[in-house]
């Protein structure tokens, strides 16, 4: 370790064993990479600082009491990939949920615009809007979601993208705002890790309601 | 000249607002000395949040402040930030922002606004020599220019337009700085520049229509008036913008400078929302923070 974990949790060697895991908690959720979608460039930069911090927070627990530590696992916890359903699927369209499902998004979306514009399908444009969320293209993404549901109404699966897609932004402030009383506050309660589940990423919704798991992702 | 990356004042603490106001007097100071006594006059408080950002890359011994006395306050002294290099920089790339901004709105704002746009136009332009930042200068120019393009060829896109202002405030807010940080501060300046795009474009939508100006959701809504669906589309985009901010703001190393933080996450998180609330159709009520 070439840093004292102390200093990189930014508490004093005296703190309490309850300092401590606070502000573990408080840096994880800062840090969390699924804040950041996967083309985002500062994926990695938020994985290693994850990574610092559990080393941290891993050391500082081996030191005060060998072996009980409950958070050693925690560098699992963001681990997560969601799956995307390919029961039913057209040929090509299900090579393109695989690719998705791989997170090869520049290739899937290649496929894509190889199809001919008779043959797009609501298929299409909702693999569409999953690729240009990954690129970040917030807006023509759910363009393209809309144009889905409105091909093809009674598809669960598009309108279940929608409404977590529509639900993305609804926690956002709860950092400063949330019910524990403000970010100031929030950084030394105890509900830190309800707050983690919420800051879960709004891209792991789209997993979840296409097959996957989010409680995995926990 | 945005409006939109303001705080919400009264979720200050009495501290934090006095920092953040001896910043901005502390950007007008430096603007004085370094883009001329009157680019002063086009200073606004958007430009204290790059300040702000820019601090967390300085250390902790350069951040001071002193009272004195200006031209628009002669009777009482106040308190003002002594010019660091965050600072200096702040008001140098502001007054080149402010001069291809200006330049910009000549051509497409309305008469009156633009006779006095044209008063002010010396004043920008001087300011920008001043600043002195010639490769920053070229780069927010192309990236205009890109934009206008984008108002010529009637777009039917947000995101083409919008992520074209967001590289160029990436590269305002990370002129000059290397490696992890200028990532973060691209990132930073990346995503709050689709947030003011969008929101400004959104802002404007009736007006744009009136006046037959390029606005991009009148070119993908068809100039109909928005449904309150559309809106809460616009919305939820803009939130998630806000989310990859809130990203990129995570991994500023703002270390103790905790006042200077929770200066910067009020302005995301309460600045920005609030300004957007012209979006929220009859549930407005909801956001009262309380669950």
């Amino acid at each position: 370790m070439m840093k004292d974990p102390y200093s990189i949790l930014g508490v004093s060697p005296g703190a309490t064993d309850e300092e401590v895991k606070n502000a573990y908690r408080s840096l994880a959720r800062k840090y969390h990479p699924d804040n950041y979608a996967d083309d985002n460039p500062l994926k990695e930069l938020a994985k290693e600082k994850m990574q610092e911090i559990n080393d941290a927070y891993d050391t500082i627990q081996r030191e005060r009491r060998s072996g009980s530590s409950s958070y050693s696992s925690s560098s699992q916890s963001y681990g997560s990939t969601g799956g995307y359903s390919t029961s039913g699927q057209s040929n090509v369209y299900v090579t393109i949920r695989l690719k998705i499902n791989e997170r090869k998004y520049r290739e899937a979306e290649n496929m894509l615009l190889g199809i001919p514009d008779a043959e797009r399908t609501a298929d299409w444009h909702f693999l569409t809007s999953v690729c240009l969320m990954q690129r970040g293209r917030v807006n023509d993404a759910m363009r393209e979601l809309e144009i889905a549901c409105s091909m093809d109404p009674s598809n669960q699966e598009y309108q279940n993208a929608k409404q977590m897609f529509n639900s993305g932004g609804n926690n956002y402030g709860s950092m400063y705002y949330g019910n524990s009383g403000g970010y100031r506050r929030a950084r030394s309660s105890t509900d830190d890790a309800c707050n983690c589940c919420i800051n879960l990423m709004w891209l792991d919704c789209c997993c979840e309601c296409m097959g996957g798991d989010l409680i995995r992702c926990i | 000249m945005f409006g939109y990356v303001k705080p919400v004042v009264s979720e200050l603490l009495v501290k934090e607002n006095e920092f953040y106001r001896a910043t901005y007097c502390g950007i007008c100071r430096a603007m004085k000395r370094h883009t001329g006594r009157l680019s002063t006059v086009t200073l606004t408080y958007d430009s204290v949040f790059l300040a702000l950002v820019r601090m967390a890359y300085i250390p902790d011994s350069e951040l001071s402040s002193s009272m004195r006395r200006c031209i628009a306050h002669p009777m009482k002294k106040k308190n003002m930030l002594n010019e660091n290099s965050a600072i200096e920089y702040t008001a140098r790339a502001f007054g080149i922002l402010t001069y291809y901004k200006m330049r910009d709105d000549l051509t497409d704002e309305r008469a009156g606004k633009r006779m006095l746009l044209s008063l002010l136009r010396p004043i920008a332009s001087d300011a920008k020599k001043r600043a002195n930042l010639s490769e920053l200068s070229d780069t927010v120019r192309d990236r205009l220019e890109k934009i206008t393009e984008h108002e010529r060829a009637r777009t039917a896109s947000v995101d083409e337009p919008a992520s074209l202002f967001g590289e160029l405030l990436g590269e305002i807010f990370s002129f000059g700085l290397s490696g992890e940080d200028k990532l973060v501060t691209y990132q930073c300046g990346f995503h709050l520049g689709k947030f003011i795009y969008a929101a400004d474009a959104a802002e404007d939508y009736s007006e744009d229509k009136r006046l037959g100006r390029y606005n991009p959701f009148i070119e993908l809504y068809g100039g109909a008036e928005l449904t309150a669906e559309n809106k809460a589309s616009i919305k939820c985009a803009l939130l998630l913008e806000c989310r990859a901010l809130e990203g990129a703001v995570n991994l500023i190393p703002f270390g103790r400078k905790i006042t200077v933080e929770n200066i910067v996450r009020n302005i995301i998180y309460l600045g920005l929302t609030k300004r957007i609330e012209f979006l929220d159709g009859e549930d407005g009520e909801e956001k009262k923070g309380q669950e």
